[in-house]
């Protein structure tokens, strides 16, 4: 197998070069799908009025809040499918990280965290730390011990393997969240599609970050402090989305409007989980780019 | 094949692989103790109030609406962000005659109250002591309507707790009402504010 760069290689060469699934392209459709339902049904709901705006039956939520496993399912796992070396476990992944979020997280959240008691009277970088710090490090954690306890180190052989099961235990993650909005708070679609887009974004985002430092753990040379650090990125990350979307959404009241700016907490949620997507596929880039150099140099 | 099949043992890690799983653990720890710590100091947040014309001192939550400006109470603080109920503090403080004891006290209240609540009704009273005095307590339970008829809104039901304590011819009344599904959450900032409040 060659380590030359593989610009004008033909496709056979690149997929032999590259067994498993490249992640990014998916991971893009689904945000991209995700933000454009959402989109479009907050424009039928609160601009043209094609849908009402009384809260909707409790089946249609619940349909809007488990669209991000479903798009995963139709777009990333079936592309896995047709890969010829799939990733193993991915459901097993998502489904563990549904059950994480259910028994821990939502109740650590409702009884001992409280966000909403004490978050909302503080300043910016209170809400960032005070979120990260609790919920946000939580589910992080939660997600990394998933991974950690379930494929890694087995499965793990190129860098994005991690990103791809960071994404999987995400969407398992946050399908629970939004079923637990959808089931429990009285919504129109549009601000069931809302909340369910601004809980999902974030949480592929941390998810890209914890994948992406457990698998450098494994395949690269790493500082002792790494896990702990990407851990605490992650975290840091979603308590800067919390603290943002604080600002976001809770616009100035005018004579025409109520100071609620949804729009602006979908764009958050999207810009969010963009920059960090392009981030890290630079930064994974960069790093398998520098790996096959190195390997080249030494091979005769 | 099944898909149960025995797995195979995990590669062995290196020294700082090792150590990144040991020190993520202690990372989780801390950074969770600092995050309780943060929520349990913005939970317990006070400001201090002193009115020296009343005689009193304590420490309200910050953040919350204070107003010293009503003709029935020294201070009375809310909580601005509390649904569907705003979370009360006060404290009155009531003239009372030389025979005065608490629990003449807090039958005035009860018979003013029942006039006033919608099903009031008292659930116990029992001794206790503020900062040494010797006070009463006593618990009760009233409902609250919506007052704006376009708001069809089921009505709440409102649980308090008052404490009396005789000061020199006067009654210092501690008062805290809250949503009772969450009256048992908040009920350490009416202990809190006990523990602080100064009589002089």
């Amino acid at each position: 197998m060659s380590f030359e760069p593989m610009l004008f290689g033909t496709e056979e060469e690149i997929a032999e070069a590259q067994p498993a699934r490249r992640v990014w392209r998916t991971a893009w459709l689904e945000v991209i799908a995700l933000f454009l339902i959402a989109l479009v049904l907050y424009t039928l709901t609160d601009i043209l009025g094609v849908l009402s705006n009384q809260p909707a039956a409790t089946s249609a939520r619940t349909g809007i809040a488990v669209l991000p496993v479903l798009s995963w399912l139709l777009i990333t796992y079936r592309a896995e499918r047709h890969t010829r070396q799939p990733r193993p476990h991915l459901v097993a992944v998502l489904l563990l990280g549904a059950l994480v979020a259910s028994g821990v997280a939502v109740p650590l959240e409702e009884e001992l965290f409280q966000p909403e008691r004490w978050l909302p009277g503080l300043d910016f970088f209170g809400r960032l730390l005070g979120y990260a710090a609790t919920v946000g490090f939580t589910a992080e954690f939660l997600k990394y011990l998933v991974l950690r306890y379930s494929i890694w180190p087995r499965h793990i052989s190129q860098r994005l393997d991690g990103v791809a099961y960071g994404l999987a235990v995400s969407v398992g993650f946050a399908t629970v969240l939004s079923l637990r909005y959808a089931l429990f708070t009285e919504a129109t679609l549009a601000a069931t599609a809302l909340r369910t887009v601004s809980i999902t974004l974030p949480h592929l985002a941390s998810g890209v970050i914890v994948g992406f430092f457990l698998a450098e753990l494994w395949i690269g040379r790493t500082a002792i402090l790494w896990l702990s650090a990407g851990l605490v990125l992650a975290a840091l990350i979603s308590g800067a989305h919390y603290a943002f979307r604080a600002i976001a959404i809770v616009g100035s009241p005018g004579v025409a409007s109520t100071g609620s700016s949804p729009l602006l907490g979908l764009l958050l949620a999207t810009g969010f989980a963009a920059a960090i997507f392009a981030l890290f596929a630079f930064i994974i880039a960069s790093a398998d780019a520098r790996a096959a150099l190195a390997l080249s140099r030494h091979l005769p | 094949m099944s898909n149960f099949a025995p797995l195979e043992p995990s590669p062995p890690l290196n020294r700082v692989q090792r150590w990144n799983t040991y020190l993520a653990l202690i990372t989780a720890l801390v950074v969770l103790g600092l995050g309780l710590t943060m929520r349990n100091t913005a939970l317990t947040a006070t400001q201090p109030f002193e009115n020296l014309e009343a005689g009193v001192r304590a420490q309200v939550p910050r953040g919350w609406l204070i107003d010293t400006a009503g003709p029935d109470f020294v201070i009375r603080a809310q909580d601005p962000d509390a649904l569907p109920f705003k979370t009360l503090l006060q404290i009155s403080v009531l003239p009372i005659g030389p025979d005065a004891t608490p629990n003449k006290v807090l039958d005035l209240l009860t018979m003013e109250r029942a006039a006033r609540f919608p099903a009031y009704r008292e659930l116990l009273r029992a001794d206790q002591t503020v900062r040494g005095e010797p006070a009463k307590r006593m618990e009760y339970i009233y409902t609250q309507d919506e007052r704006n008829p376009f708001q069809a809104t089921v009505s709440l039901v409102i649980q308090g707790v008052d404490v009396v304590v005789l000061r020199r011819g006067q009654a210092v009344i501690i008062t805290y009402r809250e949503e009772r599904s969450a009256f048992a959450d908040n009920l350490y900032r009416f202990e809190n504010l006990l523990q602080t409040v100064e009589i002089f």
